[in-house]
């Protein structure tokens, strides 16, 4: 075979690859094969042909059909791995449409919040806060999507929404719900950073006490001493 | 220019030692000890390693080497002086490995004709010469490892088989130490194999170094090193599953046992970067924390401060998205990696 495996492999951009994944997929579709035609027009990425593109729908909703919900939301998972938004968005939109009380819905909206976060616009941003909301509200404390949603809330925060003061709010309760645990850490770690970043030297001082009482091995790490002195050097200017 | 220079050089050092041995200004110096010191004269102005093949020097190699084989031959059996003569035969080939010659099969055939000529001596020391067959087998593969893995699989496979039996318990213990750099050489150079061959290739050398580490005369550290090492290649050229694969059952096996910051900064990017596992980089912090408190690691090696640095650097993102850079630096690796000419 001329355009075989071996060339789209070698050259994967090469319009010539590209052709060969929509052949490939186009190929799958017919002979009713979705989750290979999927993966094939995956392969050619976002310079499908409109007629490409509506086969990869119809392979997706194929898919949707025949596997059960573990697989679709593990697939859509391989697709935002692979930075695959739009096809990821796609399939964690169809998996809440199907499995709308399953009992991994907190894991599908935390995952599409990401996506949403991802893509990076104010509508898109807006998104992902208001599904990371809905997960932090209905779950429980402790479970483990509602604190990824918790974590994700302080990025979103601390970043694009330029409310740091609230991030460090959220950044306590994760650190109170998840002690001992590196979700724990990386809120007691945040909250403290936070506060050195904006230059608050006394409490982020303090804020690095709390993280060395819960890991007190960090003390002897290099970074973390750097951050102290800067606290204190701080300190001494007030 | 400076083959001439290089000759003069040669020219001069012979003549100095003439002229100090004429004129009683000191003591005669034996042939091998002369040899040895031309050589290593040789070896300063060539500096083997800095590059390879260098066209300039290749007569005053020549010259020196044929110097050496002539002496060699002059003295079979009887009174070679073991240790100048061993040092500058040593010296000479691994110059002439690495500088003298264009292609493996020259210098396959340079390393050939030397093993023909150790194995027709018999010097006082009959370990002496079996050790050197090794180490001209050893500069020869370190030599065009990468370049021609296949051709020195084999010599390295031949060498062993041949030599290792006979050696002294020192050389052995030096080969032992870098066959499984020389997989990793190897496994890097294999990149250039045609994809068929390639995976046929890692796959039998992969076993042999698996095979190699299990050699418990070996202390735990260098063994973990060598995984490390090999680990590292395999992640560099994309391959970070795999690499973490080896990783993992190295520390399922030998657990806190292991005292080798390479073994742990490899695992930790690994996992941070190779597989996106934060989980599994939190737990190699912790564990090479454990190792420095014990004192088996210091905390001022270049390596565990690398790891904690890179800990902090990772620390505000969560796993998703350490998962999602991995996958893509694996994809721009793999993609270099079947670029021809890369």
């Amino acid at each position: 075979m001329l355009y075989g495996k071996s060339s789209s492999l070698k050259f994967p951009d090469h319009p010539v690859a590209i052709r060969t994944w929509i052949a490939r997929g186009d190929a799958f579709s017919k002979q009713g094969r979705p989750a290979e035609a999927v993966k094939a027009y995956e392969k050619a990425g976002a310079k499908l042909t409109p007629a490409a593109t509506q086969n990869l729908e119809t392979a997706r909703k194929l898919l949707l059909a025949a596997s059960g919900p573990d697989a679709l939301l593990d697939s859509a998972g391989e697709s935002l791995t692979a930075s695959n938004l739009v096809g990821a968005i796609n399939l964690y939109l169809a998996w809440l449409q199907k499995y709308p009380t399953g009992t991994r819905i907190a894991e599908a909206k935390t995952k599409l919040g990401w996506c949403y976060s991802l893509q990076n616009t104010p509508a898109s941003l807006k998104s992902a806060e208001d599904l990371w909301q809905v997960v932090i509200q209905k779950g429980p404390a402790n479970d483990a999507w509602v604190g990824e949603s918790q974590l994700s809330m302080i990025r979103l925060l601390a970043g694009p929404k330029g409310k740091w003061e609230e991030a460090v709010k959220v950044s306590e309760v994760v650190a109170k719900n998840f002690p001992k645990s590196a979700r724990g850490e990386q809120a007691l770690f945040t909250r403290a950073w936070l506060y050195w970043a904006h230059e608050k030297w006394k409490l982020s001082r303090s804020a690095f006490d709390d993280y060395l009482r819960a890991y007190p091995e960090a003390i002897e790490h290099p970074p973390i001493k750097d951050y102290i002195r800067d606290c204190d050097e701080g300190l001494k200017k007030l | 220019m400076r083959t001439l220079g290089a000759t003069l050089l040669l020219f001069a050092l012979s003549a100095g030692t003439a002229y100090a041995a004429c004129c009683g200004e000191a003591a005669p110096v034996h042939p091998a000890k002369a040899l040895y010191e031309e050589v290593e004269a040789l070896r300063n102005l060539v500096r083997p390693g800095a590059s390879r093949y260098k066209a300039e020097y290749g007569a005053a190699i020549k010259a020196s080497r044929e110097r050496i084989l002539a002496y060699t031959r002059a003295h079979a059996g009887e009174d070679l002086d073991s240790l100048n003569w061993g040092n500058a035969f040593k010296s000479i080939y691994l110059t002439s490995t690495l500088c003298e010659w264009k292609t493996e099969p020259e210098s396959n055939a340079n390393l050939r004709n030397g093993w023909e000529i150790l194995s027709a001596l018999t010097p006082q020391d009959p370990q002496k010469a079996t050790d050197l067959c090794l180490d001209l087998a050893s500069w020869h593969i370190q030599g065009w490892a990468t370049g021609d893995p296949e051709a020195c699989a084999a010599c390295l496979d031949e060498a062993a088989l041949r030599f290792l039996p006979k050696a002294s318990p020192d050389a052995t213990r030096r080969w032992r130490f870098v066959a499984p750099f020389y997989e990793e050489q190897m496994s890097a150079g294999a990149a250039k194999l045609p994809p068929e061959r390639r995976a046929a290739f890692q796959q039998t050398r992969e076993k042999a170094f698996l095979v190699s580490l299990q050699d418990e005369t070996m202390s735990l550290t260098v063994r973990s090193d060598q995984l490390a090492s090999y680990a590292g290649q395999l992640y560099g050229q994309g391959e970070a599953g795999r690499a973490a694969s080896l990783l993992e059952d190295w520390w399922d096996k030998y657990g806190e046992k292991i005292e080798s910051a390479q073994f742990y900064s490899a695992r930790f990017h690994t996992a941070c970067y190779g597989t996106g596992d934060w989980t599994k980089a939190r737990d190699t912090l912790r564990r090479l924390d454990k190792a420095a408190a014990a004192g088996a690691v210091s905390r001022e090696d270049g390596l565990y401060r690398l790891v904690v640095g890179n800990y902090y650097k990772n620390i505000v993102y969560p796993e998703y998205e350490l998962k999602r850079r991995a996958a893509l630096l694996n994809q721009q690796k793999m993609q270099a990696r079947n670029t021809p000419g890369k």
